[in-house]
């Protein structure tokens, strides 16, 4: 089954060049369009031209997200996540997201920023880490996949807080 | 007839002026009227005699009888009408609603009948396609409407309804800051990152686009739906009324709209000139001077020129780019001819806009260029737009579960599966909303309907797959499946604001009655209408009796609607959609009797076939 | 009150929002999360000396869902005995019953959050007994 990397050919790894993703993405729905199909039907698309767009759209999202890539990548590789949670990382969550409520609650709009800011940062620096569990060209340990299950972990509850600390902001300019 | 025989034509249907444009030898060309006037007021004149009138006719007219014109109806469409008189005040009457189902859309009191916003939309649509027709008396080809990029689903489809209700059927959507970017890109074809500040009489639009190797594709947009030059307007009334010592409230609809015309001109004027006046007449007889400046009405535009740069600053992060980025900034929208509001995009850009560009024309010229690509596959230019609102469900706990993030290229998909809250629960509530917010109460409502028959399970167990899938125009379609059970439940979906699709086909219907259409115009219409309903009928008995079909009848039959939906989309001639009707009904027949067998034995015996005991 | 009624008001009036001072000998806590909505919950009981749960507190971030059934979870807690806790289920309704769908994670985070809570009260009376022993 084909999956983002082999819709968009890109070369399956977790390191991803930005621009040649644009390219490639752009390219693929430029030789699909209406205007440029030989035997296009009527301007209105067809299901399967539909679903085909759609296809090439929605690998472009799974590979722009650096967890959605590496969740890909893991797949390809046949292995899968377990579901275990660390107590710390809950803790750690539970923590960040009552001060973000509180600072949200008093409307203080600099502190809710901190709290984003902070969040990115800390994406940030997980992306780093999960671009050296993904070396290139090698396959990923069993043991790896508990460590990279924790980092994608954290980087969904740090996508959620992110979120609501945006929204939160756009009330509060 | 092929298809460069067929003229297609681009249309901005907007808030305060509208055109219709189309290509010609590759260069874009204005409809006129006899005097040469490419604007036609987006103004609609209901007279006593049944006449309607469209334009700067209406315009006059409605000077004489003002409770009988309508003015921007752009604003009001897919509103309701509790949403409507939030609106500021523009001079309209609204009627009151008399049942729920009124109330979901806004209706204007014009004397002896009450007409909707698509209603007077497609008016203007009739105009503009006639004057598209005169010139050299072509057979209509693609048609494309542009719309705020902003508009949500119900926005969009009631734009699609006014479409059809002036019988057109074969029409694309295109935002108009996209369209803007295509005109100037077409001219100037120089690759880069471009953003779009539109700013019309009753819609902002901002779209950040990348132009590369004759793609545009948009990375972000924005706005807001009710924010425009009629706002300003309403300002500088208000300050015409404290001078004259008159109160809003007090004022009737036509008192109101003179105000407001008055207040217009001003601000016109002041686009060439340092300061503008006028006499004003109180109700004592005295004349007094009102004067107005360039930096006094910098004033009352600013509140509303910094909303628009809230927006611009949230359309750039989203976008992943900075104003520094930019290679160029376009103006669209004749509001943007303001000085202020040029300046107010200078200092917040950091650049000069391009200029060369009508800012009245540009969005019409671009959706010609447009329906002429789509129309005559000519390849050298390709748009790719995003979805401008985030789409999703409400959940328990009246939260606003997100499906497709604003900002994702579009035609997309998305299925997302959900599960219940209570053991035996038996179906399912689903809210389709569109919006940004984390509570559905906070949300734009589409739609709402319910799923039944869910079989029997603990809370949790149950699994529920919503499939959104939005088209290039934008627009939304919703499947529920409950994955659990073999059986796929027919689902209901209500508008919660705007016309429902029964309701526009019955003014179809109605139109015709009360227009000299020639007797083929007449058919056709009523054809599309049966295919419609015929197709909707049939996909639902397909839902729930399929089983009662061999695969390969079932096949036949979708084909058969395939078929007559391909049929609607293009046949111009009515006896090919009644052929193609007529198929429909002959390959379903046998299917219908099977289905009325069933629902005998389901009343003689008491239980449901399908395998559910009643 | 019928149970879709109880779902809907305990939605926009949730009961038992708050903290209980997790040092408190009495006190059991769990946290859970779902990472696959982003969402946290804290559920804690109080417990007395005959092993009845004499209080319920919770405080959970989005996940509306979960707020609805936290707040049903912690009402239905209080004044049972652990053992009763324990076995949390829906009560069955036999009305039709049309709810807003819930998003997968969220039906089974409070259950996960009240055994949590049950675990964690457990094993401090165990540690406490522990330390009584006489050497």
């Amino acid at each position: 089954m084909p999956d983002a990397f082999d819709v968009l050919h890109i070369e399956p790894q977790f390191v991803v060049d930005r621009s040649e993703l644009e390219r490639h993405h752009r390219a693929l729905l430029a030789e699909l369009h209406p205007s440029r199909q030989a035997t296009a039907p009527a301007p209105a698309p067809t299901d399967a031209l539909f679903a085909k767009q759609g296809a090439i759209n929605a690998a472009y999202q799974q590979l722009s997200d650096p967890l959605t890539r590496a969740e890909l990548l893991l797949t390809r590789q046949g292995l899968s996540l377990s579901s275990a949670q660390s107590p710390e990382l809950v803790a750690r969550i539970f923590e960040q997201r009552q001060a973000l409520e509180q600072a949200v609650s008093i409307r203080d709009a600099s502190a809710v920023s901190n709290c984003v800011g902070a969040s990115r940062a800390r994406q940030a620096q997980l992306h780093s880490a999960l671009a050296t569990h993904f070396p290139q060209g090698a396959a990923v340990t069993l043991r790896q996949t508990a460590e990279i299950g924790l980092i994608l972990q954290e980087l969904r509850y740090l996508n959620k807080l992110i979120q609501r600390g945006e929204q939160a902001l756009d009330d509060l300019e | 007839m092929t298809s460069s025989s067929r003229r297609a034509i681009g249309i901005d249907l907007g808030t305060t002026n509208s055109l219709v444009a189309w290509v010609t030898d590759g260069h874009s060309v204005l409809g006129t009227d006899d005097a040469g006037s490419s604007l036609v007021p987006s103004v609609v004149f209901y007279a006593d005699d049944g006449r309607v009138l469209v334009g700067s006719v209406a315009e006059q007219c409605g000077t004489q009888q003002p409770e009988r014109a309508i003015y921007s109806a752009k604003r009001f469409l897919g509103l309701e009408h509790s949403e409507a008189k939030a609106q500021p005040l523009l001079g309209q009457r609204l009627a009151e609603p008399s049942n729920e189902e009124e109330s979901r859309t806004v209706r204007f009191d014009v004397g002896d009948r009450k007409v909707t916003p698509t209603e007077v939309s497609a008016e203007i649509l009739r105009q503009l396609v006639e004057r598209a027709r005169q010139p050299s008396a072509l057979e209509l080809g693609l048609v494309v409407i542009t719309v705020p990029a902003y508009f949500d689903d119900t926005q969009r489809q009631a734009t699609r309804d006014a479409a059809r209700l002036a019988g057109l059927e074969q029409v694309r959507l295109l935002n108009e800051p996209t369209a803007a970017a295509l005109a100037y890109g077409l001219g100037q074809r120089t690759n880069g990152l471009y953003a779009v500040y539109d700013l019309g009489g009753g819609t902002f639009d901002i779209s950040v686009l990348c132009l590369e190797d004759g793609v545009f594709q948009v990375k972000s947009t924005g706005g807001d739906t009710a924010l425009g030059g009629d706002d300003i307007d309403k300002a500088i009334g208000g300050l015409l009324l404290q001078a004259l010592g008159f109160s809003a409230e007090l004022l009737g609809p036509a008192a109101v709209r003179t105000v407001l015309q008055q207040a217009r001109a001003l601000k016109h004027q002041l686009t060439h000139k340092t300061t503008a006046a006028i006499q004003l007449m109180h109700v004592n007889g005295t004349e007094t001077n009102f004067e107005l400046n360039r930096h006094q009405l910098k004033q009352l535009a600013y509140p509303l020129l910094e909303r628009t740069g809230k927006t611009v600053r949230r359309a750039l992060r989203d976008a992943n780019v900075q104003a520094c980025d930019l290679n160029g900034v376009i103006l669209v929208g004749g509001t943007t001819r303001m000085p202020c509001v040029a300046d107010f995009v200078r200092d917040l850009l950091g650049q000069k806009p391009l200029a060369g560009i009508d800012p009245d024309c540009v969005v019409a010229q671009g959706a010609a260029h447009q329906a002429d690509l789509l129309q005559n596959r000519s390849d050298s230019v390709l748009l790719l737009d995003v979805l401008p609102l985030s789409l999703g469900i409400e959940t328990m706990g009246g939260g606003f579960e997100r499906l497709i993030g604003r900002n994702t290229p579009v035609p997309t998909a998305a299925h997302t599966v959900f599960t219940t809250a209570a053991d035996d629960q038996t179906g399912y509530e689903i809210h389709v909303l569109q919006g940004e917010r984390e509570m559905a109460c906070n949300c734009r409502s589409l739609a709402k309907f319910v799923l039944r028959g869910i079989p029997p399970l603990p809370a949790g167990k149950a699994r529920l797959q919503v499939s959104f899938c939005v088209d290039e125009s934008g627009l939304l379609t919703v499947q529920a499946k409950e994955l659990t059970s073999a059986i796929v439940q027919v689902v209901e979906v209500r508008p919660t604001r705007g016309l429902s699709r029964t309701e526009v086909d019955r003014m179809i219907v109605e139109t015709l009655e009360n227009r000299e259409t020639d007797a083929e115009t007449r058919r056709l219409t009523e054809f599309r209408v049966h295919s419609r309903a015929l197709i909707d009928v049939v996909n639902q008995a397909l839902a729930v009796d399929s089983d009662l079909l061999t695969d390969a009848e079932a096949l036949e039959i979708r084909t058969g609607v395939q078929r007559l939906k391909k049929g609607l989309q293009s046949a111009e001639r009515s006896l090919l959609l009644e052929l193609l009707l007529e198929d429909l009904h002959s390959l379903t027949e046998p299917f219908n009797e099977r289905r009325v067998n069933r629902a005998i034995m389901q009343v003689v015996t008491g239980q449901d076939l399908r395998g559910q005991q009643q | 009150m019928k149970y879709s009624e109880k779902i809907l008001d305990h939605n926009s009036a949730p009961r038992n929002v708050g903290t209980l001072d997790v040092n408190d000998p009495q006190v059991g806590t769990g946290l859970v999360g779902s990472p696959a909505c982003g969402d946290v919950m804290r559920l804690q009981i109080r417990v007395d000396d005959e092993g009845r749960i004499e209080a319920a507190r919770f405080k959970t971030f989005g996940c509306g869902s979960a707020i609805a059934a936290s707040s049903l979870v912690t009402e239905w807690v209080t004044g049972k005995s652990l053992e009763a806790a324990a076995s949390v289920k829906n009560e069955a309704i036999a009305e039709e019953l049309n709810l807003p769908p819930v998003k997968l994670h969220c039906s089974v985070l409070a259950e996960q959050a009240i055994e949590q809570a049950i675990a964690d009260y457990r094993r401090k009376q165990a540690a406490r007994k522990a330390d009584q022993e006489p050497r």
